[in-house]
């Protein structure tokens, strides 16, 4: 690859960038643009797709292109309320083969916003066993992802897993821990809200509604 | 043709049955809409049912949110997963066993007419209940065909009933992942029933990694199968204690992301069971059945 000049990759990603409508998100993970990989980890059910596919939406009306990749299928009431549905392209994949073969096509398209849905369910069929054929497939993935995160911004959810005492980590290990650029563990604290933490300091609050899904900074007792 | 089935089978269940949240079936059942036939005409002539369906929608008068909601609850139809957890003894593979025949029967008594495919990796299928079971269904539709008038059912017999049930014996994790597998390459079933998957995984299984490994890659095709091909996927699994003394589903967190929608099975009284929605549209609600001789049955209100 030839060196670009900063100021090309910089025109480049103004023309893929997009307003979001969720600030706080934005100052949580330190600005949703192009060159970031950020990660929703949390239990099911409570609301890392939702906060994608909100997250979609305002990439859509924004104009810009859009790309999902999922592992499971996706619900018609989150689909209809993307639209225009030309900039949107959505992949089923159910292995780690079909996810690089999607990332690499994905790879020659000019979209601003890769959404990749399920991710644990796909390497953890392949990682930990006894031979390292699973790291080999890691790092293939972190090397597609990386290409695609040039030139748009990747968000991925991952499951938790629990690391005894009652605590909970992100799931896929230690290997995976480095992928992420941006990684925002949503938890229910014993109220029943969903708190949102990034490197266990700041905090911040997801509500979802019928609307939509809306952050705000919480209160730090809980 | 297959779409037609689909189409016939859905019109006639009623809404109080589709995985939607109580209060949009109160709204509908208040407007006197009670079965899914009442808002959705369709002619046959149109072979992308989703399209056909979200038309239909449209002319409804309801928000934008309760019809995506709708149409999820129709799509969820055709293909999911589902999950039976409950203790040794709450009627787990009772539940199977009855829904094996009931997915046989033909689509005017509300079933599929479809085959099914019973993995039973417990043990627990017993050849002469699931006669009892369908002879019991048989009498039934015979009652219901004499006092609606309808021509009755002469064509059906329990030796036909039991040759659209398919059962296959797996004792080996290995033995499970390649039943799943051969799905993936043609699967000519309804319904698929696997009486608990968690048998195969729970007892002396040397790697724990390589447990993970194969739990995610039976997800993976389960996943697949049911992108593909309209079957609907009923797993059971089994419950532990967790340190705090809850009961808690086994296989771990991973696994619950497997399932769309998961039913705590429990035993009340002597002879009475209920089913909890642990995840899924109507989750927290309960329902009350009982088992006979005759199979599942509802609870008799006194």
């Amino acid at each position: 690859m030839y060196p670009s000049k900063v100021s090309w990759l910089l025109r480049q990603n103004k023309a893929l960038c997009f307003p979001t409508s969720l600030p706080v998100l934005e100052e949580l993970c330190g600005g949703i643009h192009p060159g970031k990989i950020i990660e929703f980890c949390g239990p099911s059910a409570i609301g890392k797709s939702q906060l994608c596919f909100h997250l979609m939406r305002d990439c859509l009306t924004a104009g810009k292109k859009c790309v999902i990749v999922s592992s499971t299928r996706l619900l018609v009431s989150e689909t209809q309320k993307l639209t225009p549905k030309e900039n949107l392209s959505v992949f089923y994949v159910h292995s780690v083969f079909e996810l690089l073969a999607t990332l690499q096509a994905v790879d020659a398209l000019q979209t601003s916003m890769v959404v990749i849905e399920g991710i644990q369910p796909l390497l953890q069929a392949v990682l930990g066993s006894a031979n390292y054929r699973g790291q080999a497939l890691l790092n293939d993935v972190k090397c597609c992802m990386g290409a695609v995160a040039v030139k748009s911004v990747v968000l991925c959810t991952n499951g938790i897993v629990s690391i005894g005492d009652g605590k909970h980590g992100p799931a896929l290990g230690r290997a995976w821990e480095i992928v992420p650029s941006v990684r925002i563990m949503i938890l229910s604290n014993s109220v029943g809200k969903r708190v949102m933490w990034r490197n266990r300091e700041r905090v911040a609050e997801l509500s979802i509604g019928d609307d939509g899904v809306r952050v705000s900074w919480g209160d730090t007792n809980h | 043709s297959l779409l037609y089935t689909i189409k016939f089978e859905i019109m006639s269940i009623p809404v109080t049955s589709l995985p939607l949240p109580h209060s949009i079936v109160k709204e509908f059942t208040s407007k006197g809409l009670n079965f899914v036939s009442n808002f959705i005409t369709g002619d046959r002539n149109n072979t992308n049912y989703e399209v056909e369906f979200s038309s239909e929608i449209e002319k409804l008068n309801l928000t934008k949110y309760q019809k995506d909601l709708l149409m999820d609850a129709l799509m969820q139809f055709f293909s999911s997963i589902i999950e039976l957890v409950g203790e040794p003894g709450s009627g787990c593979t009772q539940l199977c066993m009855q829904i094996a025949v009931d997915c046989t029967l033909p689509q005017q008594f509300g079933g599929r007419g479809d085959k099914v495919l019973l993995v039973d990796c417990d043990g627990g299928i017993c050849v002469k209940r699931l006669t009892q079971i369908s002879q019991a269904a048989l009498s039934h539709l015979q009652f219901l065909s004499e006092s609606s008038k309808e021509p009755p059912v002469t064509n059906l017999s329990t030796g036909q009933i039991m040759s659209n049930i398919h059962t296959t014996r797996c004792t080996d994790f290995t033995q499970l992942s390649s039943v799943i597998y051969n799905l993936n390459v043609k699967c000519e079933y309804g319904a698929i029933i696997i009486d608990s998957i968690a048998t195969n995984f729970r007892y002396d299984f040397g790697d724990m990694r390589q447990r993970t490994n194969v739990l995610a890659q039976i997800s993976n095709e389960l996943h697949a199968l049911c992108i593909k091909n309209p079957v609907s996927v009923i797993l059971v699994n089994q419950v532990r204690m967790d340190g705090k003394g809850e009961i808690q589903p086994c296989l771990g967190e991973s696994w619950s992301h497997t399932a769309d929608r998961r039913l705590l099975l429990r035993r009340c009284q002597e002879d009475t069971y209920s089913a909890t929605m642990m995840k899924g549209a109507k989750s927290g609600e309960s329902a009350n059945f009982r088992i006979s001789s005759s199979g599942i049955r509802d609870c008799v209100h006194s």
